[in-house]
């Protein structure tokens, strides 16, 4: 008597037939009660007839040898493996998700020194790559070779919260599909297997190796910057050579990008709070918020997709303005005064009195921040004035610590300064938006008095890393990071409204696909602790990054043991960004 | 058919080429240690060239300070460009004379400062007129302070009337005052305090007074006075007195006095009102530093101590 089965998503005709002992779904689509099923793969839900098998009588002599093969074993399946250089196939591990490759994509071998193997068989420099791939299709029936597909499946939120997946729309289906993926049968005589595969997420890559590469990357200039590589899914699928059907039934096996618990590359979020100066107070932006936004939805979300962190912007890019509300006292030597002078300044803001803060006299030995305090207590109402120290810089000894006065309302304007200890000096940070000054090889824990205005303004947090952008700075960089600096020198660390933050320019913030490493290569520097790569010029933290988004840039953050200058050594940059960058990351 | 190969770079060369062309900016204050001096002048005087940008030329100004490198002071009168017409020709110009007043001879000296008075005449911006304290700061004898001021004055007066309506200007006109009623008057005053150190005529207590400026002991104007101190120590090097100092000459006697007077500054540096103690271990650094600078012996004991507290701290007497 029939019985029925109940669908479930992947479930097709054939491998219900399969299952109940059918060498194919003929006899199940010979029943009028699927004819539903015919011209459609099957829902979950689909209740499927299973016809009775038909016994059939075979005549063999008893006194000879008469062999009986099962055409129907072993079941036709798919699977993703990482392969091995000795193993059965049925021995080798299911990948049950796959990550994003960090190795430079036509090149093989762990350090990328040979080419990308081309071959179907074991190949030590494509097994070298940990996030290289395969597809197997294991199909009794099938011949010499067989063709797979695989293709990227975006994340759709329900209305309930929960994550599906469906192919992309239009033209972009066929960017990030891959098809055929061809299969060769492997030694066992009934697996086949691709040639190495690996995920890519941009163009460049993606173009270098066209045939080995699935490009699995964001919606960002399609209009949909929400679509997170790291919440895709990859699905490869094989039609059925057996299959009486047309469509043939197609049998495919989905993965997610990245796993919340691999050891490895564990899935994380990045925090990031973006803002944008303004060419003057109230003016336009140096770039647009929207562009801003831009470049970490699409650059740093797909340099990150290797080490599986996908940016997190914890509002939306601001616009601010520039402010010139800070009195650095003693600054850049944070020497102790003198006691031979003075110290004051004025302030005045729209609509407010006047203020005349000082002079104090300092006393000799009186330290920057003695000082800053004295003047920050003149300070009265409506104005008001916090102190903050700052590290030393490499060339002063460690408790030589300047001290800034921020002052408040923000749009006050600070005036004839009174100057006069010899020792200790009085400064005010007035921030260039279009020229900003740029720390230097001493300073950069401390930030320079410009970048220490505008962080002690607008620094939104600890647990984040907030961009900056400027028109330019000084020193004529792209970008220039403010790590924390507890490892690089622990006598000298970087202060909270510092740390953790990173000016990028214009070139390198705006709407064009120019630069499209520096904002990631900044982050690396506060999230790792690193400076800057030694050797190897495609890693992502080597000084000066890549103008474009070429296969060679510098865009990879690299597996192994990677040299720095600073801290000297050599270090695991996927490790270093789960333990420095830990306070700015968080669970997926 | 002609062949050709690459020839091994003479020494030093690529990290000249590093440093000076294309400088990572975490280390762009750390001269290369190490490098030969007539191979530093060589390349110097092949690669910067008159058309050289200002940032190479700020490196190239820190090699041949740190290596007192005299031998390429012609090379640098070549290099000026005269009746310069734009902002950035007369901020490389100061930048080459500053080079020249660190490092050269007493004619070179003269020729800097007269270059100089030309130059101030034709300055109209703050980045100028920063690098011209600068280079008043170098040629210290010969400088004219007086010009730059009525530069500065002419040039208030003008932001002063636009700065209404002109972010930039608004900016320039506050950053410029400071400069003048705060920089400017700190160059004099350090100039002064400088002077009165090279008249000190005992030699051991003129060092003496070195070592506290360079280690910031005692002495007010350190955006002024750090550099200069590295400068004066290692000239104490080359002549008794100041006079004898100006042609590079190193004598291992002389050496000897300022490692000597390192040494005794070292076992005496104790916590007071300008020191506090969290600094001793970071100013015996760069004291032990200093001495092997200049030759002294450094025991391993001392080397671990070294190695132990010094962080990321960088001494510009170091070897």
């Amino acid at each position: 008597m029939a019985s029925k089965r109940t669908a479930a998503d992947g479930d097709t005709l054939c491998n219900f037939a399969i299952d109940a002992g059918f060498f194919n779904c003929q006899a199940l689509r010979a029943d009028p009660a699927n004819s539903a099923f015919l011209t459609r793969a099957l829902k979950k839900g689909d209740e499927v007839t299973i016809p009775d098998l038909r016994p059939r009588t075979e005549n063999c002599s008893t006194d000879k040898l008469t062999k009986f093969l099962r055409k129907n074993t072993p079941p036709v399946s798919i699977r993703f493996v990482h392969g091995s250089p000795n193993k059965h196939y049925l021995a080798d591990t299911t990948l049950d998700f796959l990550q994003v490759s960090n190795h430079i994509t036509s090149q093989g071998g762990a350090k990328d020194d040979v080419p990308f193997p081309d071959k179907f068989e074991f190949q030590k420099p494509g097994h070298d790559d940990p996030d290289t791939f395969k597809v197997e299709v294991v199909d009794s029936s099938a011949g010499a070779t067989l063709d797979a597909t695989l293709e990227a499946l975006k994340q759709v939120r329900q209305p309930d919260g929960t994550i599906t997946h469906d192919v992309f729309s239009g033209a972009e289906a066929a960017k990030r599909k891959l098809d055929p993926v061809s299969c060769k049968k492997v030694r066992s005589k009934v697996a086949y297997r691709s040639k190495y595969l690996r995920l890519v997420v941009d163009e460049a890559d993606k173009a270098a190796k066209n045939d080995q590469t699935l490009l699995t990357t964001d919606m960002t200039d399609q209009g949909d910057p929400a679509v997170e590589i790291l919440e895709q899914n990859v699905r490869a699928s094989y039609a059925l050579s057996r299959c009486p059907g047309s469509p043939k039934c197609r049998i495919s096996v989905p993965v997610p990008i990245g796993s919340d618990t691999d050891t490895r590359k564990p899935r994380r979020r990045i925090r990031i709070a973006v803002h944008v100066l303004r060419a003057t107070p109230h003016g336009t932006p140096v770039v647009t918020p929207a562009d801003a936004n831009r470049r970490v939805t699409k650059w740093i979300r797909r340099l990150y997709a290797q080490a599986s962190i996908a940016p997190k912007l914890v509002q939306a890019a601001r616009e601010v303005d520039p402010v010139a509300n800070l009195v650095a006292v003693s600054d850049p030597a944070g020497t102790s005064a003198a006691g031979d002078g003075q110290l004051g300044f004025r302030l005045t803001a729209p609509g407010k009195p006047a203020l005349v803060v000082g002079p104090v006299t300092p006393a000799a030995g009186d330290t920057p921040q003695t000082s800053a305090n004295a003047l920050a207590a003149l300070v009265t109402a409506p104005y008001s004035a916090t102190v903050t120290v700052n590290p030393a810089r490499f060339t002063d000894p460690p408790a030589s610590r300047s001290a800034d006065l921020l002052i408040t309302p923000p749009d006050v304007t600070i005036d004839n300064l009174v100057s006069t200890d010899s020792r200790q000096a009085l400064a005010v940070g007035r921030p260039n938006p279009l020229n900003l000054q740029s720390w230097d090889g001493t300073n950069f824990l401390v930030g320079s008095l410009e970048q220490r205005t505008l962080l002690k303004n607008y620094d939104t947090g600890q647990d984040r890393i907030d961009i900056i952008v400027v028109q330019q700075v000084t020193a004529g960089n792209r970008g220039e990071a403010m790590m924390s600096g507890h490892q690089i020198d622990p006598l000298r660390p970087a202060i909270a409204p510092v740390r953790f933050s990173a000016f990028l320019v214009k070139v390198a913030m705006d709407g064009s696909d120019q630069n499209p490493f520096s904002a990631p290569h900044e982050c690396g520097h506060v999230t790792m602790e690193l400076v800057h790569a030694q050797g190897r010029r495609a890693e992502l933290m080597s000084a000066g990054t890549s103008g474009t988004a070429v296969v060679g840039g510098t865009k990879r953050i690299k597996e192994g043991l990677q040299a720095f200058d600073s801290p000297a050594g050599s270090f695991l940059q996927l490790r270093r960004l789960l333990s420095e960058g830990a306070p700015l990351l968080e669970p997926f | 058919m002609g062949t050709s190969q690459n020839l091994p770079l003479p020494p030093g060369w690529s990290q000249l080429e590093e440093f000076i062309f294309h400088p990572d900016p975490y280390h762009q204050e750390s001269v290369p240690r190490g490098l030969v001096r007539d191979s530093t002048a060589k390349f110097i005087e092949a690669r910067v060239i008159p058309s050289t940008p200002r940032g190479p030329l700020l490196q190239t100004e820190k090699v041949v300070d740190f290596y007192d490198l005299q031998e390429v002071c012609p090379h640098l009168r070549g290099l000026l460009e005269k009746n310069e017409k734009t902002s950035d020709g007369v901020i490389r110009s100061a930048v080459i004379l500053r080079t020249l007043a660190l490092v050269c001879l007493p004619p070179d000296l003269a020729f800097a400062a007269d270059f100089a008075k030309q130059l101030v005449g034709r300055s109209s911006s703050l980045p100028e007129f920063q690098e011209l304290i600068g280079l008043d700061d170098a040629l210290a004898d010969g400088s004219d302070f007086s010009l730059l001021k009525s530069r500065m004055d002419l040039r208030f007066r003008d932001l002063d009337n636009r700065r209404q309506n002109d972010y930039q200007a608004q900016l320039e006109y506050a950053n410029l005052q400071d400069t003048m009623n705060v920089k400017l008057n700190r160059c004099q005053r350090a100039a002064e305090q400088k002077a009165r150190i090279i008249a000190i005529p005992d030699r051991s207590a003129r060092i003496k007074e070195e070592i506290k400026a360079y280690l910031s002991i005692g002495y007010g104007y350190l955006e002024f006075l750090s550099g200069w101190s590295s400068r004066r120590l290692r000239r104490e090097t080359w002549g008794e007195q100041p006079a004898q100092q100006m042609e590079r000459a190193e004598k291992r006697e002389l050496r000897q006095d300022v490692v000597k007077a390192f040494r005794s500054t070292m076992s005496s540096l104790a916590p007071s009102p300008g020191v506090p103690k969290e600094n001793l271990d970071s100013l015996r650094v760069r004291c032990l530093r200093a001495i092997e600078y200049f030759g002294g012996p450094v025991s391993n004991t001392e080397l671990q101590f070294v190695e132990k507290n010094a962080g990321l701290q960088l001494d510009p007497l170091s070897k």
